[in-house]
């Protein structure tokens, strides 16, 4: 077996040339062991899908490179994707085609044949639930079924590493938990799985190992109880005040014991994504960290008063991933 | 190479799946012909349902030369009984009596002249044509003139047109054989021969009896080619041939490009990009699509040109030559499709040039077939060269004609260059997108 499942040495991709060039991985390096569960967070624009175009031979980097089973992404594409199952962000399934169809068709793409290749399909489509329905068209299915079949193409010739591009944006929590539940089960089997996401309790959830992107760059990297150690002690506020509150961020930024301000709407802290409020509704919103909340928060209370705003509600979250995205970037993980 | 078979599967299917496909490539086509097949009067009986209005003529002879004694049957006015005609006025009438004129004129022999343009005018007849003394004469004696009066009814105009170019090329063809006398005795003069007036009637009568005599010569021989029928093809169904197969080339050109325009429509829907992330190799893929519209295109020629020879009696030409004029069909279509798609970058672009460029070039390409009644034109015909479109129809047209495939050659040379052309450039750009 190979020391790694997959290494990535300063990998880079910039898109165009000059001073108009947009670099959107900015030299990134890390391994992925084999057998874990290795997540790629940050928020929209970080880097990540382009890591993952990378890695599975689609676009070539403008440097660096990086192994996957110990075959470069350079030298030795075929071999990389023999190794690998991408299951991409967006659905890519034939929609006027059924379930049985598109997997039939994807798995002769991966080399299968006859009786090995129905045995795969039923077997994939057993795992994703859609045995009953594997002979209605995809443009028949919910969003979560085709998301399902989405993940079952890349799993029908049963590859060393799986690589999922966010897979759960858009769908609803049933769904969502059927994937998580499914990543789990392939890893236990032995699967390696390098995942992406901006939702910061799925990766909380199933990693291993996890590593924070932003603006093209790892900004930090490890597990979880080793990332949240960056923000040290520090709990994190979300308040919600009865009119704007950017007037109020420099003034609650000065203050002793805070060390990080942002508005922003941001996690429920529940693992789901926070309702979108109304036009606007976010400038009522902000997110704080400090060191000691039940000390800071009178004095929060006080100076919101002392500008003619009221706190409506207070949250407080113990040290997450969240936070330690807000302690690195000032930003919250959706901003 | 299973796999390429595998991809090509997967995009018939996902093709014969599509109702906007399969409308624009077989309903368009079949409905276009059936609305014209209906304006022109029903569909497969042709003959009875278009036709041009029988012109009644009435026609005096007023002629008194005399002419030798024709034979009966003769090789060069074959089926004409000639038999008791005396003079030019009555071997103009036997002419126009003929089988062949029979479903265009009906004429009736009228002594008076005065009579026969009141005939006109009263609207009992349409046209009156007056044959006068000296007719004879004028097509046999060196010096005499005379001329032929058609009197018509001024409200008719297809009818008349009809009578006056039928007489006009039959006189012509008479004056032409005094010429030919006139020119002979000429250089028999201008050789220091005088002719009297017994040799001048033996060469007037020998150029008289060119064409109707025993010794007369066919100068224009139609066959077919050998070990092919012609077929009888009718007036309705030579029109319907014409307009399906515009309509044939037409789709086909748009049937090439909307099967290749899927690479891009791939590409926006992520299958294509996901494709390349497989252990499948970008040319595969791309042959795939290939094949796939060839064997598209194959089926969509082959049910319109059945559909249109047993529905609309269309008289694609022999097996051949129409085999090989929609395989030039089939692969300039594909050809162009993958040239087009390989210059577009999204299906937005796409919309634009199947509506404006593509349809344009068809167009321009079609240009004869639209033209088709106005006599041929070589300055159009040397346009709708300019597009391979024009060259498939080309193709298609000369199998309909009778053409064999040696009178195809050129054709078929130039739909195999455009082919090339547009296949390589096409090939080559999408190669090095994919790559």
């Amino acid at each position: 077996m190979n020391e790694t499942a997959i290494q990535v040495t300063d990998l880079a991709r910039r898109f165009g040339e000059g001073e108009e060039a947009i670099h959107a991985v900015k030299g990134i390096s890390f391994a992925v062991e084999p057998g874990q569960i290795f997540s790629l967070l940050g928020p929209n624009g970080a880097g990540k899908s382009t890591t993952i175009a990378m890695l599975a031979c689609l676009l070539r980097p403008t440097a660096g490179d990086a192994t996957v089973m110990g075959h470069s992404i350079l030298a030795d594409p075929s071999a990389v994707k023999e190794a690998i199952g991408l299951v991409p962000q967006e659905i890519a399934l034939y929609e006027d085609m059924t379930a049985r169809e598109n997997l039939t068709f994807w798995g002769k793409m991966y080399n299968l044949r006859g009786t090995v290749l129905r045995e795969r399909v039923d077997g994939v489509l057993k795992m994703i639930g859609l045995n009953e329905r594997q002979h209605d068209r995809i443009e028949t299915y919910s969003g979560g079924m085709k998301r399902r079949v989405n993940i079952g193409v890349a799993l029908l010739h049963r590859p060393d590493v799986l690589i999922m591009d966010e897979p759960t944006v858009g769908i609803d929590p049933q769904s969502r938990r059927h994937i998580l539940d499914n990543v789990k089960a392939l890893n236990q089997e032995g699967m390696t799985v390098l995942y992406t996401t901006h939702y910061m309790e799925e990766a909380q959830e199933l990693s291993d190992r996890i590593a924070i992107m932003d603006q093209g760059e790892i900004i930090a990297s490890g597990t979880h109880e080793e990332l949240v150690k960056i923000v040290g002690e520090q709990d994190r506020l979300d308040l919600v005040l009865d009119g704007p509150v950017l007037p109020l961020l420099p003034v609650w930024e000065a203050m002793t014991g805070v060390s990080k301000v942002s508005t922003a709407g941001g996690s429920d802290g529940d693992g789901e994504e926070t309702e979108i409020p109304e036009a606007g509704a976010l400038e009522y919103a902000a997110s704080l960290l400090v060191d000691d909340s039940n000390r800071v928060l009178p004095e929060l209370f006080e100076r919101a008063n002392a500008h003619g705003r009221r706190i409506t509600s207070v949250e407080i979250q113990e040290p997450n991933l969240e936070a330690v995205f807000l302690h690195l970037t000032g930003r919250a993980l959706r901003d | 190479m299973l796999k390429l078979l595998d991809i090509a599967i997967k995009d018939l299917r996902r093709a014969f799946r599509s109702r906007f496909l399969l409308v624009f490539m077989f309903v368009v086509p079949i409905l276009v012909t059936a609305l014209f097949a209906l304006m022109f009067g029903g569909v497969g009986e042709d003959e009875e349902a278009f036709s041009l209005p029988q012109t009644t003529v009435q026609v005096v002879n007023l002629d008194e030369g005399t002419l030798p004694e024709m034979p009966e049957s003769t090789g060069g006015l074959e089926g004409v009984d000639l038999a008791g005609v005396d003079s030019m006025g009555a071997l103009l009438i036997r002419l126009l009596q003929s089988e062949g004129f029979a479903e265009l004129i009906a004429l009736t022999e009228v002594p008076d002249e005065r009579a026969a343009r009141a005939a006109v005018d009263a609207g009992e007849s349409d046209v009156a044509l007056i044959i006068p003394p000296t007719f004879t004469g004028a097509l046999t004696q060196p010096e005499m003139v005379a001329g032929l009066e058609l009197y018509r009814d001024p409200t008719l105009t297809v009818g008349p047109a009809v009578v006056e170019t039928l007489v006009s090329q039959i006189v012509e063809q008479l004056a032409a054989r005094k010429l030919g006398a006139e020119t002979t005795i000429s250089q028999l003069a201008s050789a220091g021969v005088v002719p009297d007036q017994v040799l001048v009637e033996e060469v007037v009568a020998a150029y008289s009896e060119s064409g109707t005599g025993e010794n007369s010569q066919r100068l224009l021989q139609v066959e077919s080619p050998a070990g092919i029928e012609q077929e009888e093809v009718g007036v309705l169904a030579q029109i319907l041939g014409l307009i399906m197969g515009g309509m044939l080339v037409f789709y086909a050109f748009f049937t090439g490009a909307v099967s290749m325009q899927t690479l891009l429509t791939e590409t926006e829907e992520g299958t294509l990009p996901r494709l390349f992330t497989t252990p499948t190799r970008p040319a595969l893929v791309l042959g795939g699509r290939v094949l796939a519209t060839v064997l598209i295109l194959m089926v969509q020629v082959i049910v319109l040109l059945i559909f249109g020879r047993l529905v609309f009696a269309i008289g694609w030409g022999a097996t051949f030559p129409l085999l090989l004029a929609a395989l030039g069909i089939i692969v300039v279509s594909t050809a162009t499709g993958l040239f087009i798609i390989s210059l577009l970058r999204s299906t937005r672009q796409a919309g634009i040039v199947f509506g404006g460029v593509l349809t344009l070039t068809t167009m321009l390409g079609l240009l004869p077939v639209f033209t088709a009644g106005s006599g041929g034109n070589r300055t159009v015909e040397a346009a709708s060269l300019l597009v391979p479109q024009g060259w498939a129809m080309r193709g298609l047209q000369l199998s309909m004609e009778g053409s064999g495939v040696a009178g195809m050659l050129s054709v078929l040379a130039g739909v195999l260059v455009w082919s090339v052309a547009l296949a390589a450039i096409g090939l080559y750009r999408l190669q090095r997108r994919f790559a």
